[in-house]
């Protein structure tokens, strides 16, 4: 029996082909025009009330008075001591799961898992968490230490995912290279595992970091609504952030905090706007220096 | 089990002294509950080519990693039995598998530099292990007895990925040599580069055996053939002739040796 081929059937794969290709196109198209939309209006809402006064004034009973300073002082001091707090210890938590932890190890499986689990929960959960380990328990009260603490809650895991998987996209062939020529495991990791992770590492960071910067609901759990007039200058001091300034002037009834809201979203997005760039970049620059050498 | 000896008178032409420098005593290998390799017991002679060769499988890629500790690395491994290098038993719970991979470079299938500058390859093992003596110094004498320094003496801050195929394999001699090894374990060198790369490959660990132990896995008949003083045959985890390579390619004492030199299977 010798086979033919149906030149119809082809015929009618290339329009099935045909098809999919312009649904996943359009696809794009609408999530760009959703995106575009959004960054249009609010750009047109917000941005004439952006001005050195909105940046530099605390908030007030009076729209054409209000400020963002304390709110954007609090984001900056925020998520620089999630970072201080998180990053060391996601990425060191992954080095463990990754370059020493017995591969067989069920316990070690378990916490693989759950920390893919704690990735996916919710974050007013970790508002709850915080509430009661870190203002209750530990009596930080409603500090800036306790809502970084309750954000680097939220952020591990992501950073921990992160790094675990650049560390394993590194083929073994390099970390044998190493022990091939007498390197113990440390220098292994030092050597030879970092530098080569470090562009993946990164930019799960900066990800995260930007993560942290919108979220709301859990400092919302740990009491962070409420009139903040100076920024903070210490760790224990109370804050707020720019996410929560925005909540806070839209559930407002004067149409002039509204424009407010408008405003500070236009900084918001171009905080995250501005992370997520630097992580493409970050990325770009090592990719390109790794194939430089690969 | 069947006692395999070599006769010595027969193994070099000029008659010379073999000082053995490994020894492998009823030697079990496991991987979980298989038994990769079965009560092999065998000397490995000291500045000889020792040449393993078998099909896929047989477990001569196995018993090399167990000469560094280099199965370590897997999990479910279990060996019983003696290794024994210049009579230290290298599995003594004592004995720190570094110190070991220290003592018995390793070099492998695929090239693996370090992603670094070609420099920083060689020097990079010596530097952290605290080489104090001058390392330029180091980094010419590792490339020039890898063949390789006439290459690359202009481009040496260059990454390793620069270079070919064969010259990164030299470049991963270069680096095993550099840590000053007594033994080289040589995964199938050659298995990824073409013709003329392997022919200067074979060339340098021809000129290496004056200063090395050298124990090689090769699929390639006519390079262990070519550049082996000794030849192993594994077969289904067992070693089934080990002798010199004039030998078991002249005349073998086992059919089995045979049909593979042939190329009857395998």
């Amino acid at each position: 029996m010798t086979f033919r081929p149906d030149f119809q059937l082809y015929k009618k794969y290339y329009i099935y082909g045909t098809i999919f290709q312009f649904i996943t196109f359009i696809v794009n198209i609408i999530v760009l025009i959703i995106l575009a939309y959004l960054l249009y209006s609010i750009t047109y809402a917000g941005v004439p009330y952006i001005t050195k006064d909105f940046l530099q004034n605390p908030p007030s009973r009076f729209p054409e008075k209000a400020g963002l300073y304390p709110a954007l002082m609090g984001t900056v001091w925020l998520i620089g001591l999630t970072a201080l707090f998180s990053v060391a210890m996601g990425v060191f938590a992954a080095i463990y799961l990754e370059e020493y932890s017995s591969k067989k190890s069920k316990i070690i499986e378990l916490i693989k898992i759950n920390i893919q689990n704690l990735a996916g929960i919710p974050s007013i959960i970790y508002g709850i968490l915080g509430l009661t380990l870190f203002v209750r328990g530990l009596s930080l009260g409603r500090s800036l230490l306790a809502g970084a603490l309750t954000m680097s809650l939220l952020v591990l895991p992501t950073i921990t995912i992160a790094t675990q998987e650049a560390l394993r996209a590194i083929p073994d062939s390099f970390r044998f290279a190493g022990y091939g020529i007498g390197m113990t495991r440390w220098q292994v990791v030092r050597y030879q595992i970092l530098p080569l992770a470090m562009p993946g590492i990164l930019t799960g960071i900066i990800l995260a970091l930007s993560r942290a910067i919108g979220e709301t609901a859990p400092l919302i759990m740990i009491g962070a609504l409420t009139y903040v007039a100076i920024a903070p200058s210490s760790i224990l001091d109370s804050f707020t952030v720019i996410s929560i300034q925005i909540f806070n002037w839209t559930s407002l009834p004067q149409e002039g905090f509204h424009k407010l809201a408008a405003a500070a979203i236009v900084i918001l997005i171009a905080v995250l706007l501005i992370m997520n760039s630097l992580s493409i970049v970050l990325r770009i620059y090592f990719q390109r220096k790794l194939r430089k050498i690969q | 089990m069947k006692e395999i000896k070599i006769q010595v008178n027969k193994l070099d032409q000029n008659n010379e002294q073999l000082k053995t420098k490994i020894k492998l005593q009823n030697v079990n290998l496991y991987y979980g509950n298989f038994k990769a390799v079965s009560d092999l017991t065998m000397d490995i002679y000291k500045n000889r080519i020792t040449s393993l060769i078998g099909p896929s499988g047989c477990g001569k890629s196995t018993v090399l990693r167990t000469l560094n500790r280099m199965n370590d690395f897997i999990e479910d491994f279990r060996i019983e039995g003696k290794v024994l290098i210049d009579n230290t038993d290298i599995y003594d719970p004592k004995v720190d598998p570094v110190e070991i991979r220290l003592r018995v470079g390793m070099v492998f299938q695929t090239p693996n530099p370090f992603p670094k500058s070609i420099y920083e390859n060689i020097a990079l093992g010596p530097k952290i292990n605290g080489y104090k003596g001058d390392l330029d110094e180091l980094v010419y004498e590792a490339l020039s007895k890898a063949y390789l320094w006439e290459e690359v003496k202009d481009k040496l801050q260059e990454s390793a990925y620069s270079l070919s195929g064969g010259q990164q394999q030299r470049l991963c001699i270069a680096r095993a040599i550099a840590m000053q090894p007594e033994v080289l374990l040589m995964d199938e060198p050659t298995a990824s580069l073409d013709p003329i790369s392997t022919n200067k490959i074979e060339e340098l660990i021809l000129e290496l055996k004056e200063y090395y132990t050298i124990i090689i896995v090769t699929h390639n008949m006519q390079q262990a053939a070519r550049i082996g003083d000794l030849t192993a045959l594994f077969y289904q985890g067992k070693l089934i002739e080990y002798d010199s390579t004039f030998k078991i390619f002249t005349n073998p004492k086992e059919k089995l040796t045979e049909d593979y030199i042939t190329g009857r299977f395998g």
